[in-house]
């Protein structure tokens, strides 16, 4: 099973790696299929409805499979926005995802916004109904980092920014979290298609009952508690 | 929400008809027709599943009205229209 770690617990090795499968998938054209995905989506219920956990849940982990088709031992990395505050922090050094700002033309503006805080992420945590987290973590948690990084990762087709995976990385690990604390809250639907066997955009033999589990997908994080 | 137009901040703001569907004439379609212009500038926006309005290139602050949205991404691209220029003006020093 792979573990998904802090960015910041990558050895040299990890990261070179991951920059390099990075780099690969750039190049055979998934990074940008995977922005145009995003945004055909983007306003059909991939957000703001209760399908945005379990469908970005499915979308990080095809992309995970595609580097792991170059890399077999990746796994992706997570970027904690609560935590990792400073637009001078490691993850924006030109050896980790810096370079990528000249590099894929992201037009980057680091501090655009401001970044969640730990107390947010602690109070959506002690939600007690799935309908009431993953409001909260959408709009409170998730938004604000695609607006502080500005650019591309601002925009429908945020996926072009590869920090969109770190992000997004993180916030399935805050559903994975919340899950293993409520292990018997259900799915609560937002409304009529978005329901826990409704299937998801783009890939209609998935469903959110069949990423409800991380574990069985074949990944954990390096803390789940 | 109707065609309507502002001035913010020395910007123009204007939700206006689209071209040449003037004869659809329902509320509902009359909606889904407005145009956003902000200083004459086309500015693609869609509606989320609870019919909150998202900005292409804004995406990620949601309202239910449009003309405040707008006011709110001409006030974000300033933002970060100024730290490009701090650090172009960092990297050339």
């Amino acid at each position: 099973m792979g573990v998904r770690k802090d960015y910041r617990g990558l050895t040299a090795d990890e990261r070179d790696g991951f920059v390099q499968a990075l780099k690969h998938v750039k190049s055979t054209g998934l990074i940008d299929r995977f922005a145009r995905m995003h945004a055909r989506h983007f306003s059909m219920g991939i957000h703001r409805s209760s399908h945005f956990l379990p469908w970005h849940r499915e979308m990080i982990r095809r992309f995970e499979y595609q580097l792991q088709d170059f890399r077999p031992a990746i796994a992706l990395p997570y970027w904690n926005s609560s935590a990792v505050r400073s637009t001078t922090a490691s993850l924006w050094n030109n050896g980790f995802m810096g370079q990528f700002n000249a590099a894929w033309n992201l037009r980057r503006a680091l501090g655009s916004d401001t970044l969640p805080t730990p107390l947010q992420v602690q109070t959506n945590r002690g939600r007690g109904t799935y309908n009431v987290f993953w409001e909260e973590l959408e709009r409170v948690i998730h938004n604000p980092p695609h607006r502080w990084v500005g650019g591309e990762m601002s925009d429908f087709d945020s996926p072009h920014d590869p920090v969109f995976y770190l992000h997004h990385c993180w916030i399935d690990k805050l559903w994975a979290m919340w899950q293993i604390e409520n292990p018997g809250a259900p799915f609560v639907s937002s409304g009529a298609g978005f329901g826990l066997n409704d299937p998801l955009m783009e890939w209609p033999n998935r469903t959110p009952a069949a990423v409800i589990d991380h574990h069985a997908l074949g990944y954990s994080y390096d803390s789940e508690d | 929400m109707e065609p309507e137009r502002h001035e913010y901040k020395g910007h123009r703001i204007e939700l206006r008809q689209r071209e040449g569907r003037e004869e659809r004439a329902g509320a509902a379609e009359r909606e889904e027709e407005l145009e956003l212009l902000i200083d004459d500038e086309s500015v693609r926006y869609s509606q989320l599943p609870d019919g909150r309005y998202a900005l292409e290139d804004y995406a990620y602050d949601w309202t239910d009205d449009l003309m405040d949205l707008a006011q709110r991404f001409i006030d974000y691209r300033d933002r970060a229209d100024g730290i490009r220029r701090e650090a172009e003006a960092g990297e050339e020093s």
